[in-house]
């Protein structure tokens, strides 16, 4: 009988203490410059919220404008926060015209109204063999699915799975903020996505396989064979489709927004992307989102071979170079 | 089997501490907190795909 009343009692201490772990992480979890690599739908929940009632401008985008392969604080967004543009960066590794929806339809039935909505748009992203091309984030499907319509998402190929163990876990996910977000968590302690990856990445920086792999690494114009496709653009192509419904949107509500044509490396890529199909490409994009009242700003041929990483990827010095350029655009 | 536990030294000095709702409660949380902090992400919502 004491022994079940010690265990009783010792569960009861468990919880007690993990909710008051969990307060903590409520509260004290930073706010980062950009969302992190593994985000969580918790995490979204949460910046979402913390945007609740205010109009700030709002960035939507893909890893471009998140600034991948650079931290946070280098990338364009950050730099031009740091210069007195204050500005929300909601972009992500594996966006796309689907993603910035969803995330546009999250944010207002959210009640954020943003002042400004600037978002990039990328041609590789019209490729129907691209990841993002007809899928969502999963942390941004987790929220955001439920705010599209039935016709909507029968436009999109669903990441997650269903079934009572999952309807399990959100519920867990919603009510323990803690699990909710293991992976920002894990991401805020280690920078990187756990600590077997910390782990694994030291024994590699010391045998030399990580050098090794980033000399192997280097981005050639045939790896990129395929990523953009010339078809032209019509409504047929899922991501178009999003687009379209992206610039509706945005022209519905009169929420003025800056659509940026994504920077990109012609010297890499020049037999792909100089060609008239590319620029018919780019020129429908143009007109579809000019004729809702959409400004646009065209980087693609914008930036020299120098300021990139890979095919769309900006180095330090390309990211600098994007700031100044959005800097007398915003202003 | 309680007596043989009971007259173990490390028993009589540990096991008993462990056995307090308090200790028991804070070691049930710690095991908790670290298997959701050293967990592994293979849950991962990762999907960028590179070259």
């Amino acid at each position: 009988m004491g022994t079940l009343r010690n265990a009783l009692g010792g569960i009861c201490v468990a919880f007690l203490l993990l909710a008051v772990v969990d307060v903590a992480v409520r509260l004290g979890f930073p706010r980062s410059d950009r969302l992190n690599e593994n985000f969580s739908s918790t995490y979204l929940h949460r910046e979402i919220d913390a945007l609740r009632g205010s109009s700030p401008t709002v960035v939507l985008g893909d890893s471009a404008l998140w600034g991948y392969g650079l931290p946070a604080q280098r990338s364009a967004l950050s730099l031009l926060r740091r210069q007195g543009i204050p500005n929300e960066n909601l972009s992500y590794e594996g966006g796309s015209p689907p993603n910035t929806y969803a995330m546009l339809r999250a944010l207002l039935r959210d009640g954020v109204r943003p002042r400004l909505v600037v978002f990039n748009v990328n041609q590789k992203e019209f490729n129907p063999m691209d990841s993002a091309y007809r899928q969502l984030h999963p942390s941004v499907e987790r929220l955001a699915w439920s705010a599209l319509d039935r016709s909507e998402r029968a436009l999109l190929k669903p990441t997650q799975p269903s079934g009572s163990d999952q309807a399990l876990q959100r519920i867990v996910e919603s009510t323990w903020q803690l699990y909710g977000m293991r992976n920002d968590l894990r991401e805020w302690l280690f920078g990187d996505v756990d600590a077997v990856h910390v782990a694994q990445g030291a024994i590699e920086r010391i045998s030399g396989t990580a050098g090794r792999r980033r000399a192997a690494h280097r981005p050639t114009a045939e790896a990129f064979e395929g990523t953009y496709d010339l078809t032209p653009l019509n409504a047929s192509d899922v991501s178009f489709r999003f687009l379209a419904l992206v610039a509706d949107l945005l022209h519905r509500n009169r929420i003025p927004a800056l659509a940026i044509l994504t920077p990109t490396n012609h010297v890499l890529l020049h037999q792909y992307v100089d060609t008239p199909e590319y620029a018919a490409n780019l020129r429908a994009s143009t007109f579809l989102l000019r004729s809702r009242g959409i400004e646009v700003l065209n980087l693609d041929d914008a930036f020299p071979g120098t300021d990139f990483i890979d095919n769309d990827h900006l180095n330090a010095a390309g990211n600098v170079r994007l700031a100044k350029v959005l800097r007398s655009a915003l202003q | 089997m309680a007596d043989v536990l009971s007259s173990d030294p490390f028993f009589r000095v540990f096991g008993r501490r462990l056995a307090h709702p308090c200790v028991l409660g804070f070691v049930i949380a710690l095991v908790a907190v670290l298997i959701i902090v050293f967990g592994s992400s293979s849950d991962s919502h990762f999907i960028y795909t590179d070259f």
